[in-house]
Parts: structure tokens; C-alpha cells; sequence
């Protein structure tokens, strides 16, 4: 059997952490292909419905990437990301699933080099961790 | 005059950056001469943007994506002829060696060229690299170019250029470019040479700030980027050093000291055992905020030592320093040593004046006009940015905002044209068909992407039409395509997969707007960056880009096409205060032929700086003022009310609505009101203190009324204390030096001037002086005035009698000093009224600071966004100037109401207002909409409200920036963000996971 290779789905904010992601590009710098960046405007507009829905559907981890606390470019947005995401990871445990498999993160911009080294962390954890435990219920 | 709205804007310091976004955004057109290769040479390698060391790096590099912004790189003036509103302005300009229109970015040049050059990175650190020199910034394409240095003109690179970018031969060019006028802003240089008295360049591990922020480049700030030179060890101890107040060559720039804090700050972040030390001379904490900040680098442990005695040595690899503090000597061994060098007027700058023919002061730095906001000896050229002041960059952001008006008083046009909308077909009822344009790059993407796989997974994809690979999308052949596949009426939805929105993506999409579809109907896919220049496995990255392609054409069917809302404003301008500020901003906009209304509570006009006694070059202020009282009174475009107030606020940005109580002679009346804009300029007043019981006790501004009446009073005084009265405050206090520094130094001047023989004392507690006032500290200290610095309260007291006593600790020696005085001055603290503050704030939704000074909206962590965006107030289209912002001179308060002005004037001289963020906005479902307001706490602009009859959401589209809050705190699906909807959302989150397995899954679920 081939090695469990986790899909994660990053929702990355358009001016920080997808700005890193493309830094990390144009500097050649290389992590693991299983990170799916899905670019919204602000982390703040992640809705706790749209981390649910990935992980329901069988998404192995969420990464969610925002600007530096004090950065944003939205004045608070990664505030409000930041409840948000401590509020979910308060009910993984309900759904069965393990607390890491959401994550938040502050790259900035100029950060293309952590980028690259969160992404490949993340994922490395991930595989340690196996696949999501939605998979193993049989619902999906 | 010809049809002139052309503006060249010499130098690319911070402010002349934002002069340039300020007259691009406005409308105009304007050609930046850059010296440098590439933009922004020095400020783009800056890792964190100062004040408060921010990031901030997604609005430092916009100003290449703002239309009617033209960049003319590797150029150099060589003359100006002509007058203001028609300059001839002679440049030479070397060809650029890689175009940039043309470059895509593939490497090949690098990897074919020849030859290897060592080079030293900023550590000193040797690598290799090639003659062909990528620059690889953060939102900016690369720029690059060849080191003609050491390139042996071979010609490999030019072979492999698959579109012909790279011109090995360069060719000097001569230019006249027409303008209507210059505004100058080039970047000052440090100097190294005294430095060397700090052991910089004789001892590795003593490095200058501005290295340690590039050791941040491309990582951002991490432990590894404090590495020492000299072994690679990340250092236990580092101490930080102001060099300015101990060296009389350079100047201070207004940010300097806190600069050094927040680097203080950065390393603590970064590791908060590391001891972290910080040496200046006097601490030049003065403006809104320092005070705080500085209390949190103390909670933070880390140890700023003020001394005035400072000396390093060798000790193996690390430094050792030894100070004296109370007139103690100790010693701190640190393994790195930081130094924070002050400005200097760059000594080019004489021969620069030259060319544009312009005067220089005599300190070096460039004559502006007083009140002048930057005019230069010669009309139509304006000055602005460090080569007027050692300004910081919050000072800095305003000037380059603060010069407009005056700039734009030369164009031709006067407002600004709207630009015609491009129309789209309409594609409403139409089933969804997608075509998928994939690029190739010039087949960079062939390593990492099978394309046969690519073109059977996606063909398959519900809606899409057909797939097309093209060579490049941006070049010539690429961009018909895409022009002709918008046009195609059998095509509703266009995806391009390639590269970024920081790469040629904007442009691209623009193209698919000129072909007549709407761009909201096309998505970018970043193949380049995401993919293919990041991932080796071929299989895994082709997988992940038909996924990355898959969920673009997910979020393209879902979505609609609109056009960007826009909205006519109310031409009308209220300014609430008649002080300075208030009256200079009515002058500039009523001149530019706007509407004023001007309320003012008092029976006059005038305010606090009416009653100041001050002289810049041969401008008396208080006579200044009175005139521009007149001129506003007697102005056709002013109405004026005098004893009135404003009850109370309703509407928003363009269309608010109030109503003035005035009171007259006959009795009160109420007046209503129309308006688009205000500006709030309700000015502040001195507090008033105990000590001035004692009738040889006076304040700095009973002071300055007495010489108005009366040029002898400083005679009269005898010997005499000042003293600012944040010596007596708590340490919460808010500072007023910014204020109240040069005021002390420019009356212990005149006293000593008028009086040579009795003795002065100037006491003060955190800074004396910052920027240009150290002039005016060396003139008073030439002329005996005595300075005292005491650390705190506990280090004054004072004692009332025949004479008055004062009993001091000084800082630096530690030791008492009584004086006996005839008179004491006080230089106090100004605030607003609060209540009236409170209540403006309250109606115009601003925020006030503990204090009743305006700020901006920041969030209940950090307080970031007070020196960020100066003075752009988070209510769209409510600005803040003069005392009522915070305490500052008269030339900052100057500066300040023409930004308020201009900023009040970009929005009046709109014809309609666009939505900030174009297509991207808020909207609201109303059907589902309870009014549970939850979107309008959640909204960071005030953009959202409930309608009081209806019980729904209302989104103020010309207000709403687009990040999308009010859509994710909506608990009923209400709210929503244009482009990223839920259904967008849901169904590109569904086929990222499912990816080519939920083929035959159905979107909607």
C-alpha cells in the first residue's frame, strides 16, 4: 500500500498567507503537493460552515492562514477568525475527529519561506495522524 | 497652456510613493523617474513597515498597479526649463535590460548563463550566483535584470529567452517629457562614516538596523534571522543603539527612537529570553501613542537605558559597552550590537537643487515656503518627504497626501474625467459554458504538468466547452485569445490558468473585460506559483492543478455578473471648528470650488493658534490666521456659522444630513444641512494645573499672549524655569512634547535673546527635541540656556515663596539640583472637550482614545492603526485634523488640514464614487434577513446598518472594502460577499476534496 497522502484544504486570505504562497512560488521554494489553496478575501471570512463542511466531506486537515495579529489588512479580521477557530475546534471532539486537524496560522506576506515550512509540517503531522476519522465512521 | 495633467514625481521615498498613488488614484496622470533598477530598491527590502512594525506589505507595492502610474526605471533628471503648469523636463534614461512587459519569469537566463559570480549577501556570507540577477519581492512580479559588471555579453541568455526580453545592449536614451509640475521625493542616505565610532566595520557582530531588516527579507522575522556574523550563534544578549543623540553629525528622524522600540519588540517576540537592551541618549518619545507603547516594551522586559555616556569595545566576539546611569558606571557584555543611525541631508542633494533649480536650507535639506505644504522656491515644484524634514513614515504618508491640492492647482483639468465602463453581453439566462485557457508558460509548466491528462479530466467537467493550451497568455497571440474567446457568444465563463493576480493575472482579466464579457464571470488559476514552480511529482501536481482548475470553474458557474455600484455625493464639505486647521481646509476647498459649510462654536474665528505668538522664516501665524478668518468670512463658497454646534448626524459618506443649533443676537435657531464630506477639526485647550495659583507661575501660552501685547514682557520675567508639565504627570500620561518641545525651545530662545544675562532653565522629562528642533535645541544651548532632565515625578519639587524652588534629580548624574527662580513656565498638556468630542464621535461613528483625540477604529489587542492610516478616519468620508487629532505644531497642523482637504477633495471632485474593492462587495439577501444586526458589529467600516422601516441589512456599497465578515457572522445566510458566496464556496471546497472522483456529483449539494 502506498503511504497515506492527507488532503488538506487551506483557506489562505488574499493579502497575507496567499500572498506568502506565491512568494514561496516565485522563490522556487518546495513543500508537499497535498495542500488544495482555496483564496478568500480576509480569514475572518471563513465561516465555521465552510471548516465543517471540509472536514465532513473528508478533508484530512483545514488550514487556515491570516495576516499577523495587528496586521490585517482588514482591521480585525484574524481576531474573529481566531474565536472562530478555537470555537470549532471546541466541537471536533463531538464529531469524533482530532483537534489538530484544524489549523490556524499568521504568514505574512513576506513569509514565503515559513509558508512552505508550515505547509510541509502540516502535512508531515497529518500523515502521522492517518486519515480523517470521519473516513473511518463509514459515512463517507 | 496646452491640455497638461501630466505630474513627474522625482525620487520614490514614502512620500513621494503615496503622492504618486494619491494623483493616480485621483485621475491624473503621472510618470515616477526612478534612479533605481526596479522600484522601491531600499524600501522594498524593509521587512516590516514602521511605525508600530507592521507588515503592511499589501499597500506598500500597489503603486504599480494603480492606473495612470508610470514608472520610468534606470532614469536621471538632466534639466527643467519652463514654468509651473508647462515644464519641458530633460531625462536620460538607460534602456532596461530585461522588459518587464515581456519577462515571464522562467529562469532560463539564469540557468543558461555562463557566468558565476561570488557575491556577498548582507551577512557578508558568500554565495554564488549568476550575471543575470533575479529580484524576488513579496505581491510584485520578479524583477530582473543583468549585472553588465561581470556578464561577458556572451549572449546564451538571450538565445533561451523564449519572448525576447533581454537587450545585452542597452542603449543611453534622452527624453523631454511635458508636465504641468514636479514634486520631488528622494530617499536620504545614511551615513556610515561615523558609525565606525560604534565599531561598525571594525567588529562583525556590530550591524546596522536596516541590515537586521534584510536579514528578515523573504522569511519575515525568525530566530535563525538573528544570527550573528561571526559564528552563526543566535545571540543571548543584544543591545540596540539610538547613535543619534550621541554624534552631532546627523539628524533624528521623527521615528527614530521608536523604531529602535519596536525592533526591541520584534526580537522579544521572537524569543523572549534574549536580553534585549536599548541605549539612547534622550528617549524621543513624543507623539500620540509613544508613551504606551514605550510602557510595553518595559512590561516586556526590556531594559532602555538613557545615558550620555556610551562606549564599546572589543570583546572576543562579542561588545562589551559601558554607560554611565545617575552617575554610576556599569557595564553590559551583548553578543550583537544593532545600530540605529539618524538621517542625513543627502550631500547629492546640492547639485540636485541645481538641476531643478531650487533652494536648499542651510542645514542641507530642501526650502519649502512656510505654510506652503511643500512648495520649493521655484513655482510648480514642490518638495516633500525627507528631503524637506528627517520626517518618520506616518509624517511621511501625510505629506505625500498633504501636497496635492496645491499640485493639482497647476493641472489643466481640475477635476477629474470619469473613466467610461466598458459594456458587458448579457449573459443572465444562459446556460453555464466554460472555457479553460491554460497557459503554458513557454512550456515551464511542461516538467510538472501532463497536459493530455489535464485536457481529458477537465473536458469532462460539467459546463466546460472546451480546453485550449496556450503558449503564453500574456504575450501578444495569448491576449487575442483571450480577447476573442470573450467575445465568442457561445462562451459565458472564461478561466485562465497560469499565473497570479500579482503576475500578469490583473492585466489578463482586464482583457476579458475588453472583450466584452464580464470579468466576474472569469476566474485566475495560479498554476505558476501554486503549482508548477513548487511541486516535483508530476502525477501529485497534475492532480492538484486539474483540482485548483476544477474548483475555479465550481467558483465561476456559481457565480453572477454585476458591475461595480457607484454613487453621486453631496459636493458639500461641513468642517466642524474654525481654528487653523479648520480655516485652511475651508480655504483649499472653497478656492477649488466646493461648497463649505463651517460651524464654530465660539463668537469668532481663529481658534488656539490665533493666540500664539510664533514666527516661521517671516510669516507671522496670528496675522496669517486673521487674514484667512477674513478671506473665509468674506468667501462666495463658505457659509459660515459662528456660536453653533451640531446637533445631530444622520446618513452617511455622500449623503449626510444634520442639523445646527446657532445662536444669534435674535435668539437660537435651528438650521438643517446637507453634506457629502466632513471634516472634524474642533481643535483642543490647555489644561489648567494648580501651580498657576501662584501669579509667577504661568503657562507657555499665557506667555505668548503677553509678548503679543507687549515684545518687552520677556524682560520682565527675571530669571526663569521652564518646564513641561509631563514631568508632574503619572506615567500613563499622554505625551504633548510634540507640541509642547519646540514651543519650550523656541520661548527660552527669545527670553535668553531679549535677556542675556539672566539664567534660563529648560526641565523636561522624556524628549526635548525630535527632527529639525534640534536647531533650535543647539541654537538655545549656544546661547546658555540650562537643561535638566529629570526621570519622574518624584524627581521634581516645587516650592512657592518670594522666589520659587525647585528641587531636581538629574537623570544622567543622579544628582540634586535646587534653583531658585523668579518665574516658572509651564508648557501644559492640551486636550479636546471632551463632551463635545464624545458626542461627534458618537454621530459620525469615530473612535476616540481615552483622552477624547480622534483615532482610528483599532481593534482591542493592538492599537496599530493610529499611525498606520493617519488621518483617514474608519467612517468613510469623515476626516480628522488639527489639535482635535492630536497635540502638534502649527507647521504639522498645517500639513495635516490640507491631507484632510485633499482627502475631502478626492472624494468631492468624483463625479460618481466607486465601491473601494470594484466588483468585490457585500450584499444582502433580504428575504432571509432577520435584522439580528450581527453583520453590522461585525463589519470593520460601518458599511452595514439595519433600515430602520424594512428591519433588513443595508450594505453602504461605496463604504464596503469587501473582506467578507459581515458574511461569515450571518447566522441565516443573509449576508453575503460578491464572488465568494456560499454556493461558491461549498462547491469549490466539494471538488478540491472529491476531486476528479465527484465527476458525476451534482454542484448544488
Amino acid at each position: 500500500m502506498s503511504e497515506f497522502e492527507p488532503k488538506i484544504v487551506g483557506f489562505f486570505c488574499n493579502w497575507c498567507t496567499s500572498s506568502a504562497a506565491d512568494l514561496a512560488g516565485t522563490s522556487r521554494i518546495h513543500y508537499p503537493p497535498n495542500i488544495r489553496p482555496i483564496r478568500v478575501m480576509c480569514s475572518g471570512s471563513v465561516d465555521t460552515s465552510y471548516i465543517i463542511r471540509a472536514l465532513l466531506e473528508g478533508a484530512d486537515g483545514v488550514m487556515i492562514g491570516g495576516c499577523h495579529p495587528g496586521d490585517c489588512h482588514y482591521v480585525s479580521g484574524n481576531y474573529k477568525a481566531r474565536r472562530r477557530v478555537a470555537i470549532v475546534k471546541s466541537i471536533l471532539k463531538t464529531l469524533g475527529l482530532n483537534d489538530k486537524r484544524v489549523r490556524l496560522e499568521w504568514i505574512s506576506a513576506s513569509e514565503g519561506k515559513r509558508f512552505a515550512d508550515v505547509v510541509t509540517e502540516y502535512t508531515e503531522e497529518l500523515k502521522e495522524l492517518g486519515p480523517s476519522e470521519i473516513k473511518k465512521l463509514g459515512t463517507i | 497652456m496646452s491640455n497638461m495633467d501630466t505630474v513627474v514625481v522625482y525620487g520614490t521615498n514614502v512620500a513621494a510613493q503615496r503622492a504618486a498613488a494619491n494623483l493616480g488614484k485621483s485621475g491624473y496622470h503621472v510618470l515616477i523617474i526612478n534612479k533605481g533598477k526596479y522600484l522601491g530598491e531600499v524600501s522594498s527590502q524593509l521587512g516590516l513597515q514602521h511605525p508600530r512594525a507592521i507588515c503592511n506589505t499589501c499597500l506598500r507595492f500597489v503603486i504599480n498597479k494603480i492606473p495612470h502610474v508610470e514608472v520610468i526605471n534606470q532614469a536621471e533628471v538632466v534639466s527643467v526649463s519652463g514654468e509651473a503648469g508647462d515644464f519641458k523636463v530633460k531625462i536620460k534614461r538607460t534602456e532596461q535590460s530585461v522588459e518587464p512587459n515581456l519577462c515571464i519569469g522562467c529562469n532560463k537566463c539564469i540557468d543558461v548563463c555562463p557566468v558565476s559570480v561570488k557575491d556577498h549577501d548582507i551577512r557578508g556570507r558568500e554565495f554564488e550566483r549568476k550575471a543575470m540577477v533575479a529580484v524576488l519581492r513579496p505581491v510584485t512580479p520578479i524583477d530582473y535584470y543583468v549585472d553588465f559588471d561581470n556578464c561577458t555579453e556572451c549572449g546564451e541568455c538571450t538565445k533561451v529567452c523564449p519572448t525576447n526580453a533581454i537587450n545585452l545592449e542597452p542603449k543611453e536614451v534622452e527624453e523631454t517629457i511635458e508636465a504641468a509640475a514636479i514634486v520631488l521625493g528622494p530617499e536620504f542616505t545614511e551615513s556610515d562614516a561615523i558609525l565606525s565610532e560604534f565599531l561598525y566595520g571594525l567588529h562583525p557582530n556590530v550591524i546596522k538596523s536596516s541590515e537586521l531588516e534584510l536579514w528578515y527579507m523573504g522569511t519575515g522575522p525568525q530566530l535563525e534571522s538573528l544570527a550573528r556574523p561571526s559564528d552563526g550563534k543566535i545571540p543571548k544578549s543584544i543591545s540596540l543603539i539610538s547613535t543619534v543623540g550621541f554624534s552631532d553629525y546627523e539628524f533624528a528622524s521623527y521615528s527614530s527612537d521608536m523604531l529602535v522600540l519596536e525592533e526591541a519588540m520584534q526580537i522579544k517576540k521572537l524569543n523572549k529570553d534574549i536580553d534585549v537592551y536599548v541605549f539612547v541618549k534622550d528617549l524621543r518619545i513624543y507623539g500620540k501613542g509613544h508613551v504606551a507603547y514605550y510602557q510595553k516594551v518595559l512590561d516586556n522586559g526590556i531594559k532602555v537605558i538613557e545615558t550620555s555616556n556610551l562606549k564599546l569595545a572589543n570583546e572576543n566576539d562579542d561588545i562589551s559597552i559601558e554607560y554611565t546611569i545617575r552617575g554610576k558606571s556599569e557595564k553590559v557584555i551583548s553578543n550583537l550590537v544593532v545600530l540605529s543611525p539618524g538621517q542625513k541631508p543627502d550631500p547629492n542633494w546640492k547639485e540636485l537643487a541645481k538641476r531643478f533649480n531650487i533652494e536648499l536650507t542651510e542645514a542641507g535639506f530642501c526650502k519649502v515656503r512656510p505654510l506652503s505644504s511643500g512648495a520649493t522656491t521655484r513655482e510648480g515644484i514642490y518638495a516633500i518627504g525627507e528631503f524637506v524634514l528627517p520626517m518618520g513614515d506616518s509624517e511621511s504618508i501625510y505629506d505625500g497626501t498633504a501636497v496635492i491640492p496645491h499640485v493639482i492647482s497647476h493641472l489643466s483639468s481640475k477635476y477629474v474625467k470619469p473613466k467610461p465602463q466598458p459594456r458587458f453581453r448579457n449573459v443572465q439566462y444562459e446556460e453555464p459554458s466554460t472555457a479553460v485557457l491554460f497557459c503554458k508558460c513557454g512550456g515551464q509548466f511542461d516538467a510538472a504538468i501532463d497536459y493530455d491528462k489535464v485536457k481529458s479530466e477537465l473536458s469532462s467537467v460539467y459546463s466546460v466547452s472546451k480546453v485550449e493550451f496556450v503558449d503564453y497568455l500574456c504575450l501578444k497571440d495569448g491576449i487575442a485569445k483571450i480577447k476573442q474567446t470573450a467575445a465568442d457568444p457561445s462562451i459565458n465563463r472564461i478561466i485562465l490558468a497560469g499565473c497570479g493576480i500579482n503576475a500578469k493575472g490583473r492585466k489578463l482579466q482586464q482583457v476579458v473585460a475588453q472583450g466584452g464579457l464580464n470579468p466576474s464571470l472569469s476566474e485566475l488559476v495560479q498554476i505558476r506559483e501554486f503549482v508548477a514552480w513548487v511541486h516535483d511529482d508530476k502525477d501529485a501536481a497534475t492532480e492538484k492543478a486539474i483540482d485548483l482548475t476544477r474548483y475555479a470553474i465550481e467558483k465561476a458557474i456559481h457565480s453572477e455578473a454585476f458591475n461595480i455600484p457607484t454613487e453621486e455625493y453631496d459636493k458639500r464639505v461641513l468642517i466642524i471648528g474654525g481654528g487653523l486647521a479648520g480655516l485652511r481646509s475651508a480655504e483649499i476647498l472653497a478656492d477649488r470650488g466646493y461648497e463649505v459649510i463651517l460651524v464654530e462654536s465660539s463668537d469668532k474665528l481663529g481658534g488656539t493658534a490665533s493666540e500664539i505668538s510664533l514666527k516661521l522664516d517671516d510669516v507671522d501665524i496670528s496675522q496669517y490666521v486673521s487674514k484667512l478668518s477674513e478671506k473665509i468670512m468674506s468667501h462666495d463658497r463658505v457659509t459660515v456659522y459662528l456660536n453653533s454646534s451640531v446637533l445631530d448626524v444622520s446618513g452617511w459618506a455622500g449623503r449626510f444630513n444634520s442639523t445646527l443649533l446657532v445662536k444669534t443676537s435674535e435668539g437660537e435657531k435651528r438650521v438643517s444641512i446637507k453634506y457629502g464630506v466632513a471634516i472634524i477639526a474642533i481643535g483642543a485647550k490647555p489644561i489648567s494645573s494648580p501651580l498657576f495659583d501662584n501669579k509667577n507661575v504661568i503657562s507657555l501660552i499665557e506667555f505668548d499672549k503677553q509678548i503679543m501685547q507687549d515684545s518687552n514682557y520677556p524682560k520682565s520675567l527675571g530669571s526663569v524655569a521652564i518646564i513641561n508639565d509631563e514631568c508632574l504627570q503619572e506615567p500613563d500620561y499622554v505625551s504633548n512634547a510634540r507640541l509642547c518641545s519646540p514651543h519650550m525651545l523656541r520661548s527660552a530662545i527669545r527670553i535668553k535673546e531679549s535677556n542675556p544675562q539672566v539664567d534660563v532653565f529648560v526641565i523636561y522629562n522624556k524628549s526635548i527635541s525630535y527632527g529639525l528642533y534640534d536647531l533650535y535645541l543647539e541654537k538655545a544651548k549656544s546661547l546658555g540656556v540650562k537643561f535638566i532632565k529629570v526621570d519622574s515625578k518624584q524627581g521634581v519639587s516645587i516650592k512657592h515663596g518670594n522666589k520659587i524652588l525647585l528641587e531636581l534629580i538629574d537623570h544622567y548624574s543622579g544628582e540634586n539640583i535646587n534653583l531658585s527662580v523668579d518665574t516658572l513656565l509651564v508648557a501644559t498638556s492640551i486636550l479636546p472637550d471632551i463632551n463635545v468630542s464624545k458626542k461627534l464621535a458618537t454621530d459620525f461613528e469615530t473612535h476616540l482614545d481615552s483622552q477624547g483625540f480622534f483615532i482610528t477604529p483599532d481593534d482591542p489587542y493592538e492599537s496599530i492603526n493610529i499611525q498606520f492610516r493617519p488621518y483617514d478616519l474608519g467612517t468613510h468620508g469623515v476626516f480628522v485634523a488639527g489639535l482635535s487629532y492630536s497635540s502638534r505644531t502649527v507647521e504639522d497642523t498645517i500639513r495635516l488640514a490640507d491631507t484632510a482637504a485633499q482627502n475631502a477633495l478626492f472624494i468631492v471632485s468624483k463625479k460618481k464614487i466607486q465601491a473601494p474593492s470594484g466588483r468585490l462587495i457585500a450584499y444582502t439577501i433580504e428575504r432571509f434577513c432577520s435584522g439580528c444586526a450581527l453583520c453590522v458589529d461585525a463589519c470593520p467600516y460601518d458599511a452595514r446598518f439595519i433600515d430602520p422601516e424594512r428591519k433588513v441589512s443595508v450594505v453602504r456599497e461605496t463604504i464596503c472594502d469587501g473582506c467578507g465578515a459581515c458574511a461569515a457572522a450571518c447566522p441565516s445566510g443573509a449576508a453575503k460577499l460578491r464572488l465568494f458566496t456560499e454556493p461558491q464556496m461549498f462547491a469549490a471546497i466539494d471538488t478540491l476534496i472529491w476531486g476528479s472522483s465527484s465527476k458525476n456529483k451534482n454542484p448544488e449539494n
